[in-house]
């Protein structure tokens, strides 16, 4: 296959609420850094890029009178990448078409999973299942590093399962309430 | 001496340092999910003090105690939080043989509890917020009334056994006031077991200033210049500095003057912090004293070059405090600090604990980095949310500022979420470089934004990020399954693989 050449590559690349289909285009290496051409829309930049370990880039952009910058990233879930620039950082998405398929296979099905976003104990839970709940409703709370945090539902339906009760620990995207969606079911 | 810090985290370490510094042994404690901490490698022996979870272990003072006898130490250091203002813990401290690095129990129990802090205040001649003594239940509604105007409008009715803003009215105009008294009343009976609840006048856009102060065993009293502490995020400072632009020269020497008479009159000795609310006019109230020391106490070393935790330990050991009261109270150049806390700003600033995978702490000129965490290590779900505090020291407040900023864009943290991005966003607010902010500010500057992310680059650097997350992507690869492609044989793919090995 092409990718296994390490040719050229093209990503959907998602930031800052636009999409970008940009392609990767290896065009050299000197031994200390790997170049290439990205191309989108109607650009093209040339970056010389060295790895330093643990998602962190060298990025030297020789277009930019060679301007350099450290740029870091962390790959929180599969194509879902946090990456840092100067103390600010932002979400990006990246997708190729094997995970584009594999995301939409996730959003089969009516139900819709709350999950604690961040791993804590379980301090109440405000529904049960067959509760009607609005969106921005309460779901539960979650109490982690002293404080208690209400889990709002994303959108408005009906609980069709509760799985966490008050004194659980939870992890990070451990799933507390089930909810079908407004008109999914019946 | 050898000192037991019964505390974890930056405070923990910051206390372990100066007495590596100073030559004293030293022991840190630290519970199961700490074991990796960082802190207890800045000591000389560590000891397991029970599971995660605060109360017990932290917050044990039976294990504590008995980690402090099993190591042989002489002294305990509380830090701040956890044991630092109980009196229960110094007393048994001071029974089990122990010196506590801190104020003496009873001084503690009369500076805890808001009303008699208050009252000694008074006594002491420091003005406090004008307010009354606890509300007989026989006044009548005029009664009432006649009370409140005395102490002037818009007004607090607060609970005497308070606490978290339950019992708690804000009052207008005297109409409101009967009416207000009585479902005061009823939510304090019910959450305290205490209905009695008394007048205080609201101080409008007020600023929180505070000062730090160290006293010895002798009767000395040092009072330092004031810490401005006005940016706060529900009531949880979030950046501090010192001096204040706020602050004059005869109201620093005023503010001095009141906390060294108060410190005197309740015999205070150690470091202890005195809150006072500031207003328009350039007029203070006394609010409440810390009988420990400060998160914020770092930007009042780096104006006045005094080590105060050095001396904490010092005034313990008993010596006599020689510092020069005029360099306590000049300060040299500004300082600010910014809480790094691990917390998403984007969502609300919900807790975002979890394991640091990448870690680069600010450095060079002027710029102190005391942090509590590094990387491998997994910031626990079971305490509070600050992993580090950012100084940065300047000739100037202006400077300051720039250098803040620069340190905390210096700051690489890998692994989980760090409220930064908000730090450097309130830097950037024209009213706090202009220094035009009281308490309300940043919940009042962060509502106004409400919505809007804190993720955001300048258009340069998104257009980095969208090429870093490309590569990164193309780093990892279709093939990051099958992996150990031979085409990729670039240093780069190489570091890729290592990486993928770890």
């Amino acid at each position: 296959m092409a990718a296994t050449s390490r040719g050229p590559m093209r990503v959907q690349v998602e930031a800052a609420g636009r999409r970008r289909l940009v392609t990767v285009e290896p065009i050299g290496t000197d031994g200390a850094g790997d170049r290439f051409a990205l191309h989108w829309d109607d650009t093209t930049r040339e970056v010389d890029v060295s790895a330093l370990g643990r998602g962190r880039l060298s990025m030297i952009l020789p277009a930019s009178g060679r301007a350099s910058r450290a740029v870091r990233g962390d790959e929180a879930a599969p194509g879902e990448w946090a990456v840092g620039i100067g103390g600010r950082r932002i979400r990006v998405r990246v997708s190729d078409g094997r995970r584009r398929r594999r995301a939409g296979a996730a959003q089969d099905g009516g139900d819709h999973a709350v999950a604690a976003p961040m791993p804590g104990r379980v301090v109440r839970v405000l529904v049960e299942p067959g509760d009607r709940v609005a969106a921005g409703q309460g779901l539960a709370v979650v109490e982690a590093m002293k404080m208690e945090n209400e889990v709002a539902s994303p959108a408005g339906g009906v609980v069709s399962d509760v799985r966490a009760a008050p004194g659980d620990s939870v992890e990070a995207g451990g799933v507390l309430v089930t909810l079908t969606a407004e008109g999914a079911g019946d | 001496m050898k000192i037991l810090v019964a505390n974890r985290g930056e405070i923990a370490v910051r206390i372990l340092r100066a007495c590596r510094e100073m030559g004293v042994p030293s022991v840190a404690v630290y519970s199961e999910c700490d074991r990796t901490a960082p802190h207890i490698r800045h000591a000389d022996e560590a000891v397991a003090v029970g599971p995660s979870p605060a109360a017990e272990s932290y917050l044990d003072i039976g294990r504590v105690l008995a980690a402090a006898a099993e190591t042989g130490a002489t002294a305990v250091h509380p830090g701040y939080g956890f044991l630092a203002e109980n009196a229960a813990f110094a007393r048994a401290c001071r029974e089990a043989g122990l010196v506590f690095i801190g104020p003496d129990a009873g001084v503690i129990e009369t500076m805890g509890g808001k009303t008699a802090a208050r009252r000694a205040a008074i006594d002491a001649g420091v003005p406090v917020v004008p307010g009354t003594e606890a509300l007989p239940d026989t006044l009548s509604e005029a009664g009432l009334r006649a009370r409140a105007d005395e102490v002037g409008y818009p007004l607090f009715i607060k609970a005497v056994a308070g606490g978290g803003g339950r019992g708690m009215r804000r009052v207008s105009g005297p109409d409101g006031v009967p009416a207000a008294v009585e479902s005061a009343r009823s939510e304090a009976g019910a959450a305290f077991g205490e209905s009695a609840v008394y007048f205080e006048r609201l101080v409008e856009r007020a600023r929180h200033i505070e000062v730090q102060v160290l006293g010895d065993e002798r009767g000395t009293v040092v009072p330092f210049v004031e810490r401005e502490c006005s940016i706060q995020r529900r009531h949880q400072k979030v950046i501090e500095e010192s001096p204040s632009v706020a602050v004059t020269d005869s109201i620093r020497t005023a503010l001095a003057d009141a906390a060294a008479a108060l410190c005197s009159a309740v015999r205070y000795t150690n470091a202890g912090t005195l809150e006072f609310l500031l207003d328009e006019k350039g007029r203070f109230y006394f609010l409440e004293m810390n009988t420990r020391l400060q998160v914020e106490h770092p930007v009042t070393e780096m104006v006045t070059g005094v080590d105060l935790v050095q001396w904490q330990i010092r005034i313990a050991r008993g010596e006599r405090l020689t510092l020069d009261l005029r360099r306590a109270l000049a300060p040299h150049g500004h300082a600010i600090e910014a809480r790094v806390y691990a917390e998403d700003p984007d969502a609300g600033f919900l807790p975002a604990p979890g394991r640091i995978t990448f870690l680069r702490s600010p450095s060079g000129p002027g710029v102190r980095d005391d942090s509590g965490v590094e990387a491998g290590f997994t910031v626990p779900v079971f305490y509070d949310s600050m992993i580090s505090k950012v100084v940065a020291w300047a000739p100037d407040r202006t400077a300051a500022i720039a250098r803040l900023r620069r340190a905390l864009g210096e700051y690489e943290i890998g692994g989980i979420t760090t409220a930064i991005p908000a730090l450097l966003w309130i830097l950037d607010q024209d009213a706090f470089a202009a220094g035009r902010f009281d308490t309300a500010f940043l919940d009042r500057v962060l509502e106004e934004r409400r919505g809007r992310s804190f993720s955001e680059l300048p258009d340069g650097d998104l257009d980095l990020a969208v090429m870093a997350a490309a590569l990164l992507a193309y780093q990892a690869g279709p093939d990051r399954k099958t992996g150990g492609e031979s085409a990729g044989s670039t240093p780069w793919r190489r570091a890729a693989r290592l990486e993928g090995l770890r």
